[in-house]
Parts: C-alpha cells; sequence; structure tokens
C-alpha cells in the first residue's frame, strides 16, 4: 500500500508548472502532468446574455 | 496563531469523515485561504456540491450551501445563478460526479460559459460510492469495477472542458497547496466558467482496497473501513 505521502512525493516530481514546460522538451515532459493556469480565454457570459435578452424583448425588441 | 481562514468552517460539523491520509481537507482549506484573500462576503457566495467524499465540502463549509444529487450539481448551481446572477457561485465535485454522472451538465455549462467556479477533486476513483472507476481512473488501473485493470482510456479533464468551452481552465495538486489557492483566485475572478482539476490523493480507495484482484475482497475491505 502506498501511504498519502508516497501520493503526495508522486505530485512533487511529476507535476510540472505550465510556464516552466515551455521550457522543456517533449522527452523531459514524457510521463509528466501540467499545473498551473492551462487556458483562459474571453467569451459571452449565459447570465449576462441572457439579461440582454430579457432587457430586448421587454423593451420592444426584435427577436432575431 | 489562529488560522484566519477558520471562520469559513461550521465548527460544529467537524471533525470531518474523510479517511486518514484523504487531500480533500488540503482542498478545502485552499479554498477557505482563497476565499480570505478576496475577502469574500459568505452571505454574496453559494457553494453547491453532489454526492461524493469531495461533496461533504458543503457540510463543513459555512457559506450559503446546496447539497444537491449525484452529478447534479451543476444543474442546482444554473438555477441559482440565473436567479441572482450577483451571487459568487462555487461548485464542489468529484471527478466520477462530474465527468460519468454529471458528464453531461459539465459539458453544458463549459459551453454556455456561465459564470460559476467548478473544483472538481480529482482522486481518480469513485471513493465514497465504493471504488469503482470513473472517467478519470487511468487506463490500467484497477477498481472494484474493473478487478483487472482499466481497459478504456481515461479524459483528460481540463482538455475536456477546454474543448467544450471553459473559459478559464485550471489544474493544481494537494501538494502545491499554495497554488492551488491562487487558482481558486484566480477563477473566481475570471467572468465565464472557471474548472479547476484539483489532483488529491486518495491512500484509502483507490491505493488500498482495490489493488485488491477480487470485487469481494474490495467490498469487504470497503466494508471493514466502513466507508459507506
Amino acid at each position: 500500500m502506498r501511504t498519502a505521502l508516497d501520493m503526495l512525493q508522486w505530485y512533487k516530481e511529476n507535476a510540472v508548472n505550465v510556464k516552466a514546460a515551455a521550457k522543456m522538451t517533449e522527452e523531459a515532459l514524457k510521463e509528466k502532468f501540467l499545473i498551473g493556469e492551462l487556458y483562459r480565454a474571453e467569451a459571452p457570459e449565459y447570465t449576462a446574455a441572457y439579461d440582454q435578452l430579457i432587457a430586448r424583448v421587454q423593451g420592444g425588441g426584435k427577436i432575431r | 496563531m489562529q488560522a484566519t481562514y477558520k471562520k469559513y468552517f461550521r465548527q460544529d460539523k467537524l471533525p470531518h469523515i474523510w479517511c486518514p491520509g484523504c487531500g480533500n481537507g488540503i482542498v478545502l482549506s485552499a479554498f477557505a485561504r482563497a476565499m480570505e484573500k478576496m475577502n469574500i462576503n459568505r452571505d454574496e457566495a453559494v457553494i453547491v456540491s453532489g454526492i461524493g467524499c469531495s461533496s461533504r465540502a458543503t457540510t463543513y463549509l459555512d457559506f450559503n450551501t446546496l447539497h444537491t444529487t449525484h452529478g447534479r450539481a451543476l444543474a442546482y448551481a444554473t438555477g441559482v445563478k440565473l436567479a441572482e446572477p450577483r451571487l459568487k457561485v462555487f461548485v464542489f465535485m468529484g471527478d466520477g460526479d462530474s465527468t460519468a454522472i454529471g458528464g453531461n451538465h459539465l459539458i453544458h455549462a463549459s459551453r454556455r460559459n456561465i459564470d460559476i467556479t467548478a473544483i472538481i477533486i480529482d482522486n481518480n476513483i469513485y471513493g465514497m460510492t465504493g471504488g469503482q472507476y470513473s472517467p478519470l481512473t487511468p487506463t490500467g488501473k484497477r477498481a472494484t469495477t474493473a478487478p483487472y485493470g482499466m481497459v478504456e482510456r481515461n479524459f483528460d479533464l481540463c482538455e475536456l472542458v477546454k474543448g467544450a468551452g471553459a473559459t478559464f481552465v485550471a489544474r493544481g495538486t494537494t501538494y502545491h497547496a499554495k497554488q492551488l489557492t491562487d487558482l481558486i483566485v484566480a477563477g473566481a475572478q475570471h467572468q465565464g466558467f472557471a474548472v479547476i482539476e484539483a489532483m488529491s490523493q486518495c491512500p484509502i480507495v483507490m491505493d488500498d482496497v482495490i489493488k485488491c484482484a477480487q470485487p469481494w475482497i474490495c467490498y469487504n475491505g470497503i466494508r471493514k473501513m466502513q466507508l459507506m
């Protein structure tokens, strides 16, 4: 049985920060996993889009 | 020194029921520290969970909380957010809860880009419900439902939600607890659907019980440890 400590040690040894990974070779990253902020994008948010729709309809706007 | 984030916990519900060595407490303290960093008003935040080890978070955290049904936390959270968009909504889920039973809710919350922060505690297994494999159980690992090893390929959770439309995706571990706090802060401040995969060790079910080759041995092991 592996202990909790063994498992934490595995995280320590196999996690690679995404910023550090950018400077590493594919070979060095083999069997590793990335941690950190992996992706960020901008897109319309659902409740805001819904509120806009409600305002448009209640304001007499046309539904396209 | 008194940890100031302790005010975010319901002291009368402690001690927790998690197994010795479980990482869920580390994730929860990372979350509480994130709330402290952001100076979150507890009345303006809602925490929603489904079923499983991770979902006990709503028992211990002293916020507006909603402990719901298996896999449906995001559906409830969507209702809360639509009804009161001013509220900060956080969802705690496990890997089975979010990607198997609740997989459909996960991809559609991602697609809608609803302003919810989902913290998915990934221990690679269904813990509380009996050691069954989840879509995040690595290929070849044993589970009570795969006593000779998992033949299926596992999801890459972060790639899955990114592909489905989530606009903030991050991964942390219980070893990197400080970074996990920062990732939760960044996710909560992002306008849109944020997913933070918190990898967490499960030394009891994942690594002790399910190494058994025979399901009934696993079952007896779980019963013996009173995890049900």
